[in-house]
């Protein structure tokens, strides 16, 4: 099993409140697997996504990868994890506001032995692959959302991870745009890579291997 | 293969600097606002120390003075006489050095009639009786021109004719001197037969012998009054004594001041934090270790400490050069007031430049690296807002 979750919960304080945002979740990812999580606003879908991909450390419970339990690892551990193992796209996008496009997409390579212009270049051929070549050098503010989802989908394969998690990256984009990122979601599962989405759309439940339903921060199906 | 990727963080903290010219110009403007005082002081001290140490160099061998209770007093002219028979003395040149007002002035009045071997400044300054030179700044403060008449309130039955000017090239302590004859300042000072000092000029090589003589003069079995000699290392050494403690005070000042300001500066570096603190979640979420996070912060901490401290550094020298040290000599030079009337000497040596990049350094580290490494440590999905 490539990445596994075991009794997974994770509380957060706010306001002197507590929230239960994941409640003792397991799930078992295989390797090559497109899966999607969907659920309603507020279930948990983002919650077990940030924990698998080590973006937050769980309550309770822990996030097995290839048998090793990445959500406790140090932080070296994890670092390599995000650099090597898997790539994001989030839903708000995350790029830097003032560097380029193509400077954005080679962010995870900076702290690689490749120099500037192998980074421009494997950054350039990312960019062409999701249709932004000539977007390259505009800032993040100059581009549309689905242009942005796409600069950050490119971004999150620019080293070629074997894990891509992306969360709700079709619901800020139109139509068109939403078709043409599932297009690249398939090439890139048909690449033998495993696909971890939270979605909303219909159309990624579809696709998908296998759904995990969520309600209430607990996994139902 | 590693060196490669510290370049990459090094460029990457280049970049960081250019894409963000807002938080970069506020760091950098802060941090040379506070480093000028320190250069432009520093520079100060180290030209007035220069042209002390040139003073001396052109001066006599030995000073020599009465001891009056461990300190310097008027020497009998008569001593004249039995040093120059000391073997290696060439000549022997009577000084007067004096102050008082003139008007609401303190000036100093130096009474010197020789012409000395050497060739050294006062040759040129060298007054005929009942002339009087005048510092070019003290004139124009009191009002003087040349063929003026002039006279001491201490003794105005002596008239004297304003002859020239002391230039403030000259050196620094000649904008505010008067330099009368011997004979002329031994009446205004009501002192005849002594002198404040004696200059005894020896033959090269010869000055410590001269100077050992010159001490048995006054032991107990002499009863003549001991005299006080001073060598030209002795003078040398008090000096750079003195103005090493000037300017060490001046340091420690400006430390404790850098010290209280650091506060503010953390509140300052807070600016943008923000944005900083999700830049590096975004830089943790994919990829990049805690420690690779600091080092690009360090190179660009590094960069806007070098730059501000070579633009303070260039500040420093325009204040100096054409500004003329406004508001900061009077720090080194006493009475040179808020707007100095003469040309401040100033001297840039390599040190202070590499204490401004070093205090620039410490300033902006520790205005961000507390909160970077802090933001880096947490996990990056807190970060990123």
């Amino acid at each position: 099993m490539l990445l596994e979750t075991k009794n997974l919960s994770k509380i957060y304080t706010l306001g002197g409140r507590q929230i239960h945002a994941l409640r003792d979740a397991n799930c078992r990812i295989a390797k090559g697997s497109w899966t999607t999580i969907s659920g309603p606003s507020g279930s948990g879908k983002s919650s077990l996504l940030s924990l698998m991909a080590a973006l937050d450390r769980p309550t309770s419970g822990f996030v097995m990868f290839e048998g090793e339990d990445i959500s406790f690892a140090s932080d070296v551990r994890q670092a390599w994890y995000r650099k090597e193992r898997i790539g994001i796209v989030f839903q708000e996008y995350r790029l830097l506001e003032h560097a380029s496009g193509w400077e954005n997409v080679a962010m995870p390579l900076v702290v690689t032995s490749l120099g500037r212009g192998q980074r421009h270049a494997r950054a350039m051929t990312l960019l062409e692959r999701v249709g932004l070549s000539r977007r390259a050098h505009h800032l993040p503010r100059q581009l549309s959302g689905g242009e942005r989802q796409r600069v950050a989908l490119a971004r999150a394969l620019v080293h070629e991870p074997e894990i891509l998690f992306a969360d709700e990256p079709t619901a800020n984009i139109d139509q068109d745009t939403a078709t043409r990122v599932m297009e690249l979601f398939a090439d890139i599962r048909s690449q033998g890579r495993t696909l971890i989405v939270v979605s909303h759309d219909p159309r990624m439940a579809e696709m998908a291997d296998m759904v995990l339903q969520m309600e209430k921060g607990r996994l139902i199906s | 293969m590693a060196l490669q990727k510290h370049t990459n963080l090094f460029l990457e903290a280049v970049s960081s600097i250019l894409r963000n010219p807002g938080r970069s110009l506020v760091v950098f403007f802060c941090l040379t606002g506070v480093l000028l005082p320190f250069v432009a002081a520093l520079a100060v001290s180290q030209g007035v120390r220069a042209q002390a140490t040139v003073s001396i160099a052109a001066g006599a061998d030995l000073y020599v003075c009465r001891s009056q209770y461990g300190r310097n007093g008027p020497v009998a002219l008569s001593k004249i006489e039995r040093i120059e028979k000391i073997p290696g003395v060439i000549r022997v040149v009577p000084r007067i050095v004096g102050r008082t007002y003139l008007g609401e002035e303190l000036a100093v009045v130096v009474g010197i009639d020789a012409i000395s071997p050497e060739g050294q400044s006062e040759s040129a300054s060298q007054p005929a009786t009942n002339q009087i030179l005048f510092g070019r700044s003290l004139a124009e403060r009191l009002g003087l021109s040349k063929g003026d008449d002039f006279h001491f309130s201490l003794f105005p039955a002596l008239p004297f004719k304003v002859a020239d000017f002391l230039e403030p090239n000259l050196s620094l302590w000649s904008a505010s001197m008067v330099v009368i004859s011997f004979q002329a300042a031994a009446q205004v000072f009501k002192l005849p037969d002594m002198a404040s000092e004696l200059l005894v000029y020896c033959r090269a090589g010869t000055a410590d012998r001269v100077a050992e003589e010159l001490s048995s003069i006054g032991k107990p079995w002499d009863m003549t009054p001991p005299l006080r000699v001073q060598t030209k290392t002795l003078v040398e050494r008090y000096v750079q004594r003195g103005f090493g403690i000037q300017a060490g005070t001046f340091s420690m000042l400006y430390v404790t001041a850098f010290g209280l300001a650091i506060p503010a500066l953390l509140i300052l570096s807070g600016l943008g934090r923000g944005r900083r603190r999700q830049e590096i979640g975004i830089m943790k979420a994919t990829g990049w270790q805690t420690l690779e996070i600091m080092e690009m912060m360090v190179f660009e901490n590094i960069l806007l400490a070098l730059m501000a401290s070579l633009m303070s550094l260039t500040v420093a020298m325009l204040w100096l050069k054409l500004g003329n040290g406004i508001g900061i000599a009077q720090l080194f030079i006493s009475g040179s007031g808020l707007v100095p009337d003469f040309p401040v000497p100033s001297r840039f040596t390599p040190l202070p430049a590499l204490f401004a990049f070093l205090f620039g350094l410490v300033l902006t580290l520790l205005g961000t690296m507390v909160s970077t490494w802090r933001a880096a440590v947490t996990p990056p999905l807190t970060t990123m807002g």
